[in-house]
């Protein structure tokens, strides 16, 4: 799983029109996908998603900033040179744009001539993406003689014929009905797993969000949040196991995950030291540490926290300062949230205050 | 029942939809049939003129400096065909006179002018067959032969008949074949000995036709017309023109495109009938390329250069002429036929015709397809996600 990202995005910057009329659509893009993950774009139309995949997919040219897709830096190349990236993506769109005088089995073809590949292996491909799409009854049928379900997955056939490490898909399921856009994204999952490739996609269907590893929202062309839905999950998980947050709705879990910032510490670090002032809330996703307390001149190990367990949230409370040491036992993730984040989510909740004395009160 | 390997995509985008196709076509057709009858008009008239040059048995051809055409000829000193017969590879010299001359219509009395063409009748002068039959008639005394394709205001005129020609009176001894020309409605020939009877004008003092209007060198079998010229040219004064029949027939052609209109109008209407055939293939072309718009984005997007998509459009619009020039090709041949046939003048479909015309219907289609490809090009891929 130590791959290189498929998409690395570093500051992209982009705007349309030039002089007075230019406006920016894109401010300091930041980004990676990694081989094997679906991103959901979501976020209000003009939100700049739409121009950040076309961007990734070889459209358009890097005004400013890093794009590297597939290993190869976008930035700088020839028009000659993007059109030789677009071969290796898989692209999808709104609209089928299938050739009405082709065959099912010709449009998907024409993604097949790109690439040199004997003709037994492209015929071999064709009928194999076909026939796992169901339409293997249809493959010589026309657009024309197609539902719009099949037709789109002609498309999606045709975007992942040639077996792309990188799928770029533009509202895939916006055309379909709920079983057709199943389907479709049912395949794409299967993708991501099977041949590790990276799924972008942009949607506002709500009802295949569910596919999505993340979820990364764009406002005004900036990336507000960017979401790894499992870790999310998980951390509104942990979260709600606690009696502190039981009573909390998840809509308030997840936008306290969503302010939390992961980090990353080998065994021995010191996260808090006793006497210090607090500054963040703990929660630990995976590893261990020891809590200790200072006992004249030696350490007195009082407790050891596992995945799951949070501390840190008492300094933040009271405004005293640290109450005991934690010092990681083991490769160790943590969750943290700073303190005004913290204070602005106690305050969300009136219960809230009232628990964490409970804990408190419990723990001495 | 699987495709070719290669997917000829510009062939399955045009003949997609039938009836767009059989549209398409018949614009096609109509462009075709137009240069076909503007080429075909243009060369049967020039045609016409050449027939006589056509018929000269003869390798080279001596006209005096100041015949511009055939049609209006100055006689020269016929000792310039003597002087010419001295050159090696020359092994005959022969005369041929040509006259205007009052005409009456037997039947109406009407009077017209008709063109006289004299000659030693026993000699090879004029390839025309019908002279095999009638030499020795014409060597009697006021004789003739009447072209049947003269205009019919000379009168139906059949052997044995008695009609007047410059005032005297000349018996019809048989028929030939030869059209008419700008010029000359109608023509007659008859032996050099009657053309001095019926134009004593043309005698000298002692009696004799002492001046030429058409001379012809003929040539001994295998031997270099334009080196024999060369050698002519050498002894012969510079008051006659020594021309081989090439050089004869693109000097023809070119007084009549200079003099008349003819070359200008059936010139122009080729060239109108390239642009109207511009237009109808660019109507077609652009109109496929817009309805595929999207999915020509697409195979930009998906990685296919703009080099493939110019070459689908252009594909498409060398197939559209082709499919178009054929049936354009067999309606002219019927047309051409019908033609003939109505207005007495040589409609043919020569190679070079047909070539010229599947030239130009080709390049109007590439010209149209140049143009509306710019759009596939202009194209730009990331619209397709907007």
């Amino acid at each position: 799983m130590s791959d290189e990202p498929v998409i690395r995005i570093r500051q992209v910057q982009h705007a349309f029109g030039t002089g007075e009329a230019q406006k920016q659509v894109l401010y300091d893009v930041d980004l990676e996908v990694m081989p094997g993950e679906i991103v959901i774009m979501t976020g209000p139309s003009g939100s700049g998603k739409t121009t950040l995949l076309t961007l990734v997919g070889a459209l358009r040219t890097v005004q400013a900033g890093s794009l590297q897709v597939l290993g190869h830096e976008l930035a700088g190349l020839s028009h000659k040179q993007l059109v030789a990236i677009r071969r290796n993506i898989g692209f999808i769109f709104q609209a089928h744009n299938l050739f009405d005088s082709l065959t099912a089995y010709q449009n998907v073809k024409m993604a097949m001539e790109l690439h040199d590949c004997d003709a037994h292996e492209a015929r071999a491909r064709v009928t194999a993406i076909l026939t796992t799409l169901g339409l293997a009854h249809r493959m010589h049928a026309k657009p024309h003689a197609l539902s719009g379900g099949q037709r789109q997955r002609v498309a999606v056939a045709r975007a992942l014929v040639h077996r792309p490490k990188l799928v770029l898909a533009d509202e895939p399921t916006a055309a379909l009905d709920k079983d057709a856009g199943r389907e479709v994204v049912t395949v794409l999952q299967q993708l991501a797993v099977e041949e590790r490739a990276a799924i972008m996609l942009v949607t506002h269907d709500n009802r295949i969000l569910d596919i999505a590893d993340r979820i990364v929202n764009m406002v005004d062309g900036r990336i507000i949040s960017d979401v790894v839905v499992q870790e999310s999950v998980a951390m509104c998980a942990f979260l709600a196991k606690c009696p502190v947050f039981a009573q909390l709705t998840p809509t308030t879990l997840s936008a306290i995950v969503d302010k939390m910032t992961k980090e990353r510490h080998t065994a021995g670090t010191a996260l808090i030291r006793q006497g210090e002032v607090g500054d963040k809330f703990y929660l630990i996703r995976r590893g261990q540490c020891e809590v200790s307390i200072a006992d004249g001149a030696s350490q007195r190990v009082v407790n050891t926290l596992a995945e799951g367990d949070f501390f840190g949230e008492m300094a933040l409370l009271t405004g005293t300062p640290r109450s005991a040491t934690v010092v990681t036992t083991d490769e160790t993730e943590v969750y943290t949230l700073g303190k005004e984040d913290f204070a602005a989510a106690v305050a969300a909740s009136a219960s809230f205050k009232e628990q964490l004395l409970k804990v408190f009160f419990q723990r001495q | 029942m699987w495709p070719a390997t290669h997917i000829s995509l510009a062939w399955l985008n045009l003949t997609h939809n039938k009836r767009r196709l059989a549209v398409s076509i018949a614009g096609v057709v109509c462009t075709v049939l137009m240069m076909f009858m503007q080429v075909g008009f243009l060369h049967a008239l020039f045609d016409g003129q050449l027939e006589l040059l056509e018929r000269l048995d003869t390798g080279l051809v001596v006209l005096s400096t100041r015949t511009r055409t055939l049609t209006d000829t100055t006689p020269f000193p016929q000792r310039r065909l003597a002087q010419a017969l001295a050159v090696s590879g020359v092994v005959a010299v022969q005369p041929l006179y040509v006259a205007s001359a009052t005409w009456k219509n037997p039947h109406e009395r009407r009077t017209r002018t008709i063109r006289v063409l004299a000659f030693d009748p026993m000699a090879s002068v004029l390839r025309i067959p019908e002279l095999e039959r009638s030499r020795d008639a014409l060597q009697w005394a006021d004789t003739a032969l009447f072209d049947v394709q003269s205009k019919p205001s000379y009168g139906r005129i059949a052997p044995g008949m008695r009609v007047e020609l410059a005032r005297h009176t000349l018996r019809i001894v048989g028929l030939f074949t030869l059209g008419t020309d700008f010029v000359y409605d109608g023509t007659v020939l008859m032996s050099d000995r009657n053309f001095g009877r019926f134009f004593p004008s043309r005698l000298s003092a002692e009696g004799a036709l002492r001046r030429v209007d058409i001379g012809l060198l003929q040539l001994a079998a295998g031997v270099d017309p334009v080196l024999v010229q060369r050698a002519v040219l050498q002894i012969v004064p510079a008051d006659v023109l020594v021309l081989t029949k090439a050089e004869l027939r693109a000097r023809e052609m070119a007084y009549w495109q200079d003099s008349t209109p003819i070359g200008f109008v059936f010139t122009l209407g080729t060239a109108v009938g390239f642009v109207i055939g511009v237009m109808i293939c660019y109507q077609i072309l652009f109109t496929d390329v817009v309805d595929h718009l999207p999915q020509f984005a697409t195979l930009k997007a998906m990685g296919y250069t703009n080099r493939y998509l110019i070459a689908v459009v252009l594909q498409e619009a060398l197939l559209l002429s082709g499919l178009g020039f054929l049936p354009g090709l067999g309606l002219t041949q019927v047309l051409y036929i019908v033609l003939a046939r109505l207005t007495g003048l040589p409609f043919s479909l020569t190679v070079w015709r047909t070539g010229l015309v599947l030239l130009l219907t080709v390049a109007l289609a590439m010209v149209a397809g140049i143009i509306a490809v710019r759009k596939v090009v202009s194209t730009d891929p990331a619209e397709v996600f907007a």
